[in-house]
């Protein structure tokens, strides 16, 4: 396979083109053409695709994109452009699974394939939400560290230093990035879950300076975590993203691409969304190195993972990449409702139901989008645990008949989803603990969730 | 060719977006000394209108709606001279600065916006990404905007649009531009504590909102 050097040569003398060139002359045409050309079209019936033929359909108009097209880099301003025999040898060499934390914690990220009963998902907690403070932080952490069917943690971060907003890229905001993951480690150790592996200890949105600072040895991170290094929208790599690359392959992090296909933006509808996911995958594995991958598309006008477009698109993704690359990955949603929300936990239900019968690990999905502060805690988190746990028992066929009669209880009233209460509403900020009326909220909801035919271990 | 025809064909080519039938059917109405405002009200704006209800039903998606608006701008390239020659007016509902603020590189609902409010009506000039805060303020002097709108994808990005408030106070310039935020992260609440004058949810929000803070 191409290695990293050769990806920096190219990336520095490749074909000179204007981002919106890039954009509107040679990818969007490109999609549309692949859609064409191997006839898939999009069920929003049917949300769990059930028609391999598709799948497999959508992985090689990934292909071809990728090949075709190429990746862009809009700091030189070039295509980095890959052959198809690349492509080829990179499906073919793609890492298998992966090993992740330590001690008791240490575990193995598996390769999952659709219907597979056998094989249970990897079940990755939390988010980067943003807290009023470290302590809260602390306790969020904590009690994410309380799910015992959590495998890995994505952690939350907080939005003062003492009295100082943060900013991305200013002093305060590195100091930040060292001090977030300094508490998620002190507060696992605290949990007794030291060993647990940090899939995100750093923003994927933070700068190449934060990753590095914050990766320095002693102040949490190991090589036994991840690091999550994001493509932008559409199949593009900045300069900033692949110094992380180059410091990571030379410290031995695990490097997870993460891909974030807008439906109706450049990829266009739930078809082309779906090319463009798969293709992110691909050029994870050759441009970023990835050992793992983390897919979250959304929608244009929501924000968010759980319109119907989306989650055909989750569910082909899924299956395309888990039948055709032995390469570890997980589905991160957006829900537009917050906690203590139905909406959130209708829509997390849905969205997991979709990807990890057709072959996915997946991510707690975001309360709120993850966009307003505080508004996300371990109840929900620990629900959405438990539908990770339990989800891979169903068969596509089955997931898709609950997915077809829970869609319709939240989708009219999408746009205007309540974005919830906060942590200190939901929790006892002094224990750390849920506050009854939520504990009572989430039973309720779970069992009208077992009640549809979630089947819910406990 | 009767008027109700041409105006007809080309609104559908618009929204079809034919370029070069737009622009033949926007060529015969100079040709037979039709009225170019009407040909503008009543059926490029309209059309426009069209393919932004199409792009929020999820019918048409970004690439359609910038062509769309490629096509718009042709045809107004056109009409714009001979409406100025007729001693007519063609004024813009206002002027926006606008871009993506500090420490953030994300530019697609930057994008979008611009090309909503371009479509709309608006003289727009689009900063680009990653703006300090003090080029936002310089530029809105520069094309004496009205409007200055910061676009935000990060939650650590959008402290920076606090600081265009601040660079807009500092400056003694706080009441001659009204500024419209916007972006994933961003909420009414966050609007209201940044006193910004408006905010919009989505791009089509964000029109409406700088149409009101322009009337």
């Amino acid at each position: 396979m191409i290695d990293f050097v050769e990806i920096c040569r190219r990336v520095a003398t490749g074909r000179l083109v204007s981002e919106e060139k890039f954009d509107r002359v040679l990818f969007y045409p490109k999609v549309k053409e692949l859609i064409q050309r191997y006839g898939i079209k999009a069920d929003l019936e049917n949300l769990v695709n059930q028609d391999d033929g598709i799948a497999d359909a959508v992985f090689h108009a990934a292909v071809d994109l990728v090949s075709e097209v190429g990746v862009y880099c809009p700091d030189s301003q070039r295509i980095i452009e890959l052959s198809r025999d690349e492509v080829l040898e990179a499906v073919r060499e793609a890492p298998g699974p992966c090993w992740f934390g330590e001690d008791k914690d240490r575990k193995l990220y598996p390769v999952r394939k659709p219907d597979s009963p056998d094989i249970p998902p990897w079940c990755h907690i939390g988010g980067g939400v943003i807290y009023e403070n470290e302590d809260i932080a602390f306790k969020v952490v904590e009690g994410i560290a309380r799910i015992s069917e959590a495998d890995s943690i994505s952690m939350p971060t907080f939005k003062r230093l003492r009295d100082m907003p943060i900013s991305t890229g200013s002093p305060a905001g590195l100091l930040t990035c060292i001090r977030s993951v300094e508490v998620a480690r002190s507060a696992l150790r605290q949990s007794g879950r030291s060993g647990m592996p940090i899939l995100n200890g750093i923003p994927g949105a933070g700068s190449a300076v934060e990753t590095i600072a914050a990766s320095c040895p002693g102040l949490g991170l190991r090589p036994s975590d991840g690091w999550i290094i994001g493509f932008l929208s559409e199949m593009k790599v900045s300069f900033d993203a692949l110094n992380k690359c180059a410091f990571l392959l030379n410290t031995g992090g695990r490097i997870g691409p993460e891909g974030g296909p807008i439906l109706g933006g450049y990829c266009g509808g739930p078809e082309g969304t779906a090319i463009t996911n798969c293709a992110y995958f691909i050029v994870g594995i050759l441009v970023m190195k990835g050992r793992f991958q983390i897919s979250f598309p959304t929608d244009i006008n929501l924000g968010c993972s759980t319109t119907r477009g989306v989650l055909w698109g989750v569910g082909v993704t899924s299956q395309a990449m888990s039948r055709n690359i032995n390469y570890p990955f997980h589905m991160l949603g957006y829900c537009m409702g917050g906690p203590m929300t139905k909406s959130y936990f209708y829509e997390d239900t849905a969205y997991l139901l979709v990807a990890i019968p057709s072959g996915a690990s997946a991510q707690s999905c975001a309360p709120a989008k993850a966009v307003v502060d505080n508004h996300m805690t371990p109840l929900e988190l620990k629900y959405s645990a438990e539908v990770i746990r339990c989800a891979h028992k169903l068969s596509r066929e089955e997931a898709n008949e609950i997915v077809k009669r829970l869609v319709p209880k939240y989708e009219d009233n999408l746009s205007s989803a309540s974005s919830g209460k906060s942590y200190q509403e939901c929790f006892d900020v002094k224990t750390g603990y849920p506050k009854k009326e939520y504990v009572d909220f989430y039973s309720e909801i779970k069992k009208e969730m077992a009640n549809m035919g979630v089947p819910f271990d406990y | 060719m009767k008027t109700e025809q041409i105006l007809a064909e080309i609104y559908d080519a618009i929204i079809e977006l034919d370029e070069a039938k737009t622009l033949e059917m926007v060529n015969m109405v100079l040709n037979e000394g039709l009225d170019a405002i009407e040909v503008i009200s009543q059926a490029m704006s309209p059309a426009m209108v069209e393919v932004g209800k199409g792009f929020e039903n999820g019918k048409m998606f970004l690439p359609e709606l910038l062509l769309s608006a490629d096509i718009y701008q042709a045809a107004m390239n056109i009409l714009q001279p001979k409406i100025l020659e007729a001693g007519g007016t063609v004024e813009a509902l206002g002027k926006v600065v606008i871009g993506t603020v500090k420490g953030d590189i994300h530019a697609i609902g930057k994008n979008l916006v611009s090309t909503m409010l371009r479509t709309a009506g608006f003289e727009v000039h689009d900063l680009g990404i990653d703006v300090p805060p003090l080029t936002f303020v310089a530029q809105a002097e520069k094309f004496q905007a009205d409007v200055i709108a910061l676009s935000a994808l990060l939650t650590t990005t959008m402290e920076s649009q606090r600081v265009v408030i601040e660079a807009l106070t500092v400056e003694g310039l706080r009441d001659r531009f009204k500024v419209i935020i916007g972006g994933a992260p961003v909420s009414r609440q966050w609007a209201e504590e940044i006193k910004a004058d408006g905010y919009g949810k989505d791009a089509v929000q964000a029109v409406e909102v700088t149409k009101q803070l322009c009337s």
